[in-house]
């Protein structure tokens, strides 16, 4: 537990979000340190260990071609979105605005229906600033 | 954390991969490590080559992860198929095991099934524990071939066998208490007239004394059954006394029932004007092997109920 939360809670919670933002960048080719990097500039930093099962994966269902660069001083395998991974990115962006949306609508309901504050606001009559 | 070297690494990853998968994998993760190697170098000059093919393998995670990572379907065992798995070979072992007792105490000098039912070894103490020790892994052995070959789809489908969570109600604890009492009746003392032949006017008895001797030793088993019936009847049935009298009296009939069934001589039957000499054994023959073939199945009924009772006994002391 750090700060009270599970570390697991943030773990599962970022597993599917990269996997998206992963295929977000792969809009154009990218080597798999590349990917890291950017990654975790944006605030989702992943290790070589965690990103390669996910591109391997989407690369065998199709989702990434790959083609190897043996122009530079070493080759460099290139990653890169198909046309059917467009498909499963546009459908993977799809359930990503529908589960946020339900949180949000959720955790919104939750705010409007919270109990009022124990605390005794300001413009509260002195009665009850007095009880209090 | 990994202590690996690079090449070590990857040949740990080939080897743990399927072979269709592992040259492919090398090459990309080869990849990655140069480019991790690269980075590291250029952000940090001041360390060693050593140092920065450290922080890419690190960076990987150890092999066997990624290699569980890497496979689509990486293998798991369903808890309820481990359940199924550890509370069969619970059953099994203790009757097998209960069936070699059984070998060695009727004094049997060859296997029924040769390599996979034998008598244990006397002694020395060492090789009783290492035939324990056999019997136990070929259980294993055949159990998980069993559920590799069918129990994969439904592992349950082996259990009902073997209800832990069956409580008797009070109603049948009271059936089974008088079901006791007439056995007991029977046993200490109307053994000779209940199990008896007609020989002219008169009843005779046709059990053997070698096994008169040890049907006393059944009225510790009918305690057993009666102090968890009578706690039924109180309320307290599903308690850890009534699972532990439970455990105790199956284990103890089952002791009973390999007991009588390797007595020299279970039934002796009278011969006299109307039964001849040669009747008389052939009867013997029959009815001893009916016995034995009774004692035998109700001493593997008991034990299976053992391990059952034991397991819910170690629950509630858990619990």
């Amino acid at each position: 537990m750090t700060n009270g939360v599970d570390p697991r809670f943030e773990a599962e919670l970022r597993r599917g979000v990269v996997q998206l933002v992963a295929l977000h960048y792969l809009e154009t080719p990218r080597y798999g340190y590349d990917l890291v990097r950017l990654l975790g500039e944006a605030g989702f930093a992943v290790e070589e260990g965690t990103l390669y099962p996910i591109l391997r994966r989407f690369e065998k269902a199709g989702v990434l071609s790959s083609r190897w660069d043996t122009g530079g001083k070493r080759p460099r395998k290139y990653y890169e979105l198909s046309a059917e991974g467009r498909e499963v990115k546009a459908a993977m962006l799809a359930a990503w605005s529908r589960a946020r949306d339900a949180t949000d609508g959720v955790l919104h309901r939750l705010t409007q229906e919270a109990p009022p504050s124990a605390d005794v606001p300001e413009d509260a009559p002195a009665e009850a600033k007095e009880d209090s | 954390m990994t202590d690996l070297s690079r090449r070590d690494y990857l040949d740990r990853l080939d080897d743990l991969l399927p072979a269709k998968e592992g040259a492919r994998v090398r090459q990309d993760v080869s990849a990655l490590i140069d480019d991790r190697i690269e980075a590291a170098l250029h952000r940090d000059p001041a360390l060693s080559d050593e140092q920065a093919e450290r922080r890419a393998l690190e960076a990987l995670g150890p092999p066997e992860r990624l290699a569980d990572d890497l496979v689509s379907a990486p293998l798991t065992i369903p808890l309820a198929t481990r359940r199924s798995f550890v509370r069969l070979l619970a059953a099994v072992f203790a009757c097998h095991l209960l069936l070699s007792i059984a070998l060695t105490v009727a004094g049997a000098q060859s296997a029924p099934i040769t390599g996979l039912l034998t008598p244990l070894p006397k002694e020395p103490f060492s090789a009783v524990f290492l035939g324990v020790i056999t019997i136990f892994l070929i259980d294993t052995g055949a159990l998980l071939a069993l559920f590799v070959a069918v129990g994969r789809a439904r592992p349950d489908r082996f259990e009902p066998a073997m209800p832990l969570d069956r409580i008797p109600t009070r109603r049948g604890a009271i059936e089974g208490l008088i079901l006791l009492g007439l056995v007991a009746v029977i046993l200490n003392f109307l053994l000779d007239a209940v199990f008896a032949v007609k020989q002219g006017d008169d009843m005779q008895p046709f059990l053997a004394g070698d096994l008169k001797e040890v049907l006393p030793l059944a009225n510790i088993v009918l305690v057993f059954f009666a102090a968890r019936h009578v706690l039924t009847i109180l309320g307290r049935g599903a308690g850890s006394w009534a699972a532990a009298a439970g455990a105790l009296g199956s284990l103890a009939g089952s002791a009973f029932f390999v007991l009588a069934a390797t007595r020299g001589k279970l039934v002796s039957m009278p011969a006299g004007s109307k039964l001849g000499r040669a009747s008389a054994e052939v009867l013997d023959s029959l009815i001893e092997r009916v016995f034995l073939l009774v004692f035998v199945v109700a001493a593997l009924m008991l034990i299976v109920s053992f391990v059952g009772q034991a397991i819910r006994f170690s629950r509630k002391i858990r619990s």
